[in-house]
Order: structure tokens, then sequence, then C-alpha cells
């Protein structure tokens, strides 16, 4: 039996290292500015993770841990390529990851989409869900996790 | 009514922890002996199955469970795509999971994985069970669709 298959096609790139190499320098450009954002009160640890990819191979990414009070939540590379967008990064809180947001690299711009208290749990990241990645963005996120942990 | 991904992925550990019984249980019949097994079934007072199809039954075990998980998957994803097309008719397997991968932006290697789990089910189900079912790794394809679900939120209606 002749079964389709998915109608996504499976990312072509001519220079896998060079798609690589500039996807972990934005990771650690997003990095930084997380950081920066969280402020002085969120402790920061930046870790490589290993990342194996289909297209990019085997490689290392840097994520994000952060911590306030007995808040922990982690900034973590997932994929390169996602219909749609050049790249997707969760922020997720520790341990259970129950409370994700996700980021979305859409054309030069971070979006993120995050179901806020009393939002359309349907709602999905190409809807009015998905908000430019800013500081205040970050920070409410930040807090509503915090508020989730309590 | 909500759905609640914890609880789809709950039904897929229960039908792996119902798997990794039953594996249990025919390895252990493997290790025995002839005489063990004839023992044993005298001892308790069984019903002596028709042990020529032992060794089947043990190479297509993993298939056996991975149609039952892949349908949970299925209704899963289902549901999910009802959520936003309500009374509407879901279409193929394939086009849901690619719609929701769509709308999910769901990265290309993890829809990539759970249409290859799709792919295998498929012919199990509708092609040559038998030439399929000998190669499946069970704990490879649930990683791929507990991968796929862990995409979709936490919860929706």
């Amino acid at each position: 039996m002749d079964e389709p298959i998915t109608r996504h096609q499976h990312p072509v790139v001519d220079d896998p290292d060079a798609v690589r190499d500039d996807w972990v320098s934005l990771l650690h450009e997003l990095v930084h500015k997380c950081q920066s954002w969280a402020g002085k009160e969120w402790t920061a640890e930046e870790k490589m993770r290993p990342m194996r990819d289909s297209v990019l191979g085997k490689y290392e990414a840097p994520a994000l841990f952060l911590q306030r009070d007995f808040t922990r939540v982690v900034l973590e590379p997932v994929a390169r390529f996602a219909p749609g967008a050049n790249g997707v990064v969760d922020l997720a809180r520790l341990p259970t990851y129950d409370d994700v947001a996700t980021l979305y690299r859409i054309g030069e711009e971070w979006k993120l989409h995050y179901v806020f208290r009393g939002a359309n749990v349907v709602a999905g990241p190409r809807t009015a869900q998905s908000l430019p990645l800013n500081e205040a963005i970050f920070r409410r996120v930040l807090d509503e996790f915090s508020s989730h942990a309590v | 009514m909500p759905y609640e991904k914890l609880q789809w992925r709950t039904q897929i550990r229960e039908v792996e922890h119902e798997y990794l019984n039953v594996r249990f249980g025919l390895d252990w019949m493997a290790l025995a002996t002839g005489a063990e097994v004839a023992a044993f079934i005298l001892a308790h007072g069984l019903v002596e199955p028709p042990l020529g199809a032992f060794h089947d039954a043990s190479v297509h075990l993993a298939a056996t469970y991975l149609i039952r998980m892949y349908s949970v998957f299925e209704r899963c994803v289902e549901s999910y795509w009802l959520s936003w097309n309500a009374g509407a008719e879901p279409p193929l397997g394939y086009i849901v999971l690619d719609d929701v991968t769509g709308f999910l932006v769901i990265p290309y290697d993890a829809a990539l994985a759970a249409d290859r789990t799709r792919r295998l089910r498929n012919r199990l189900v509708h092609d040559n069970f038998y030439d399929a079912a000998s190669v499946i790794d069970l704990a490879v394809d649930m990683s791929a669709i507990l991968d796929y679900l862990d995409r979709l939120p936490s919860r929706w209606d």
C-alpha cells in the first residue's frame, strides 16, 4: 500500500554547517537577552544542550536556567526547522514542563506563544496569541510561571 | 468537554505498561523448559495454549501494542484538530497530522518521526502485518508519538 507522506517538505539546505552556526549564534543572542530581561532577581545559568537534527546533525546549543525562590524555568532550544518558522525554543517551568511558552523565529523576529490565564486554550501559534518577544512579555510569562508555582 | 494532554499521555503509558507485563510473561515462558511449562500448567490447572504460536506471539507482540498505542495518539490529535474545526468531519489521518503540525508549528523532525510511526501502523493494519511486525522497536515509536504530543497544548476544549 502506497502511503502518502507528510505534506510538510523536509528542509533542504546547501550548507548545514553555516545554518547550524547561525542558529547557535542566534540562540546565544536570545539567551543573553533573556538573561538580561529576567533581571537580578532571577539567578541564571547558561548550559549547552546536546541536540540532534536530521539536517544539521549532532551539535550543542545554549539553554538558560533561571531560578527565583522556588520557581525554576528553562529556556531550551527545540529545533531549527518547523513549518513556517526558522527556529523553535521552549520556555518551560521546571520540573514538570506543564507550563510552556514557545518562542518561534518568524522571519527575523522572535514571537512568543503562550496561553495566558483566561485565554482561549485552542489558539495556535499563528493566531493573535503570538506576541513579539520583548522584555515586558518575557517578564510577564515569568511572573505567571511564578504564580502557578505557588 | 475539555481534553487534558496528560490524560492522553497516561493512556499511552498504560498501553506500554500492559505491553511490558505481557512481554515479561512471554520472556519468562521463553526461559522455561518444556517440562517446566508442562508442570506449571498441571500444577495450576491451566489450559495449555497452542505453544506452536509461541514464537510468533513473541515476535509480533510489539506490533500488536503499537497499533493500540497509535490509536490513542490518533484520537488525541484528532480531538485537538476538532477543537478548531468544530462540527467538521476529520479528514484522513495524515491530513489531520499535517494540519496540526502546521497549526502548531511543530518541528519537522518531530512531525516526520510521528508520520513514520503512522505509516508503520498503517502497514501493520492495512498491508502486511507479518512483514512489518518483526522489525518494530516499540520504545522508538512510543517516543516519536510522545515527542509529538509534547508540542500540543496542555489542554483544549
